[in-house]
């Protein structure tokens, strides 16, 4: 209990005895904590006390019981028991974030799984968003598409076509017919387009204009007049394994363009 | 004082550890101590068990972020103090004690002599209330102390803690500071106020002194610096 100094209380004494107000205050005080003494405190049994840890323990293992730690299998529970003896921070703030971020994890890595699959799923949506395909590029389509057609239904004919003078074929089997200044115009087209198209974010009109100018340099290297059968041939294969028709028609049908207007194709 | 606290510090580790036999030592050590803290604090014993047990629980959840800056019964001590106030805020005491009137409370108190006679707060344990007492006496020092609890009760919970800190478990101004985390001048002010609101509540009783004590020697007796 902190006492007034001694050097101090010589002061005091004088100062009650001079000061009235101060000595009745004084008076008043000690009067006022001589009363607060006469409050008893209860004098508990040996028995209480005797009970008292008991019954702590009682409430420590109910708390225990209700610990958030049980929710969890054993194995956690032990590790997660041995990192609160031996680290200083309760491991609640590392393991909730920790279940939080891989939740969140999962959920991703669930969404991208049912949602994108695999990279035909992604090329097939990315081949149907056409809702922002250049009209200048339909048009190319429509222009191309009976030249390829003409390609893509090509079948060798048993016997050679017989060429008469004039221009004028005898039709002995299915014949290509190609102009080489429409496919010529075809080709510069394409480039031109090609060009806008990859400023664009459309990674699969990209590829696809790609692969029409390689079939349209095919085409258009292809002797007019004795086309040559491995060349059909190759253009045979760029036009199936890469569904050129298939996603030019895709693309056609989508901006809704004209079947009217092809241009550059003519009859040999 | 450093080897007391060399001892806390590692009764705290091997508690800390999980050692439930360190834990129950500490318990045992302090249960009357913070007892009769929580009993000033409450001015009921049902409620003195609640939070007491409650302070050991807060410990035992906590055991590991004791430090050792202190002592282990200071660091009890604040969890003690900081547990009642934050009952009060949420005004979790059985409130219709305090609408008992002062004559049920005068006669809920004599359940008290069941559990053994009483001591005196500022009083050695041992001096227990004389037995040679008339009715009459003992009925009015009853209603005394019935009349100081109601009054404390009256207090604000900060100026409560205080004044018992102060006064019953005799504890330095810097001392109650620092369990409260304020500072000293506020303590003082907390102090003077509730002497003040006491003065008023108790005035019935203002004149009651013990007999024989002049006005210089409780300068030398009860002299203390509030």
């Amino acid at each position: 209990m902190e006492e007034l100094p001694e050097n101090k209380k010589p002061v005091f004494d004088a100062h009650i005895n001079e000061c009235t107000g101060c000595a009745g205050e004084f008076r008043e005080m000690s009067a006022l904590l001589g009363v607060t003494d006469r409050r008893r405190r209860p004098e508990m049994s040996d028995a209480y006390w005797d009970a008292y840890l008991p019954r702590l323990q009682e409430k420590i293992d109910a708390m225990e019981q209700n610990n958030w730690l049980n929710r969890f299998p054993g194995w956690i529970r032990g590790g997660v028991k041995w990192m609160q003896v031996n680290l200083s921070f309760d491991v609640r703030w590392v393991l909730y974030p920790a279940a939080a971020a891989f939740l969140v994890i999962a959920g991703i890595a669930i969404g991208r799984f049912l949602y994108l699959g695999g990279g035909q799923q992604l090329l097939d949506s990315a081949v149907s968003t056409v809702s922002k395909v250049n009209p200048a590029v339909a048009e190319h389509f429509e222009s191309l598409r009976p030249v390829l057609i003409d390609y893509s239904n090509y079948s060798a004919p048993s016997q050679p076509v017989l060429q008469t003078g004039g221009g004028q074929d005898m039709d002995t089997g299915s014949v290509i017919m190609a102009d080489k200044n429409a496919i010529q115009k075809l080709v510069l087209e394409n480039h031109l387009l090609k060009q806008m198209v990859a400023r664009s974010d459309d990674p699969a009109l990209k590829k696809l204009m790609e692969k029409i100018q390689l079939v349209l340099m095919e085409i258009a290297n292809a002797s007019q007049d004795d086309p040559q059968e491995e060349n059909i041939t190759f253009i045979q294969q760029l036009l199936e394994q890469n569904d050129i028709l298939l996603k030019m028609n895709v693309y056609r049908k989508s901006t809704g363009a004209s079947k009217a207007g092809a241009k550059g194709t003519q009859s040999l | 004082m450093e080897l007391v606290m060399n001892t806390d510090i590692y009764l705290v580790k091997r508690a800390g550890s999980g050692e439930a036999a360190a834990f129950h030592q500490i318990v045992e050590q302090n249960k009357k101590k913070i007892f009769y803290l929580a009993y000033d604090l409450t001015g009921s014993i049902e409620d003195a068990e609640d939070l007491s047990q409650e302070v050991f629980l807060k410990a035992y959840r906590s055991i590991k972020t004791f430090k050792g800056n202190a002592s282990l019964g200071s660091w009890l001590y604040r969890i003690t103090l900081n547990a009642f106030l934050d009952r009060k805020r949420k005004l979790s005491f059985k409130m219709e004690r305090q609408q008992q009137s002062l004559e049920e409370r005068v006669a809920s108190e004599s359940l008290l002599d069941g559990r053994g006679s009483g001591h005196s707060a500022n009083q050695p344990k041992g001096e227990s209330a004389a037995t040679n007492e008339t009715p009459e006496k003992y009925a009015q020092k009853k209603q005394i102390q019935v009349h100081v609890d109601t009054a404390l009760e009256k207090l604000t919970p900060r100026e409560r803690a205080v004044f018992v800190m102060r006064h019953y478990q005799e504890m330095p101004g810097k001392q109650v500071a620092t369990l409260l985390s304020i500072s000293e001048g506020t303590v003082k002010s907390l102090l003077y106020r509730a002497i003040k609101k006491l003065q008023v509540l108790l005035s019935d009783y203002r004149e009651l002194q013990e007999p024989g004590i002049t006005a210089s020697a409780n300068t030398r007796v009860k002299a203390r610096e509030i």
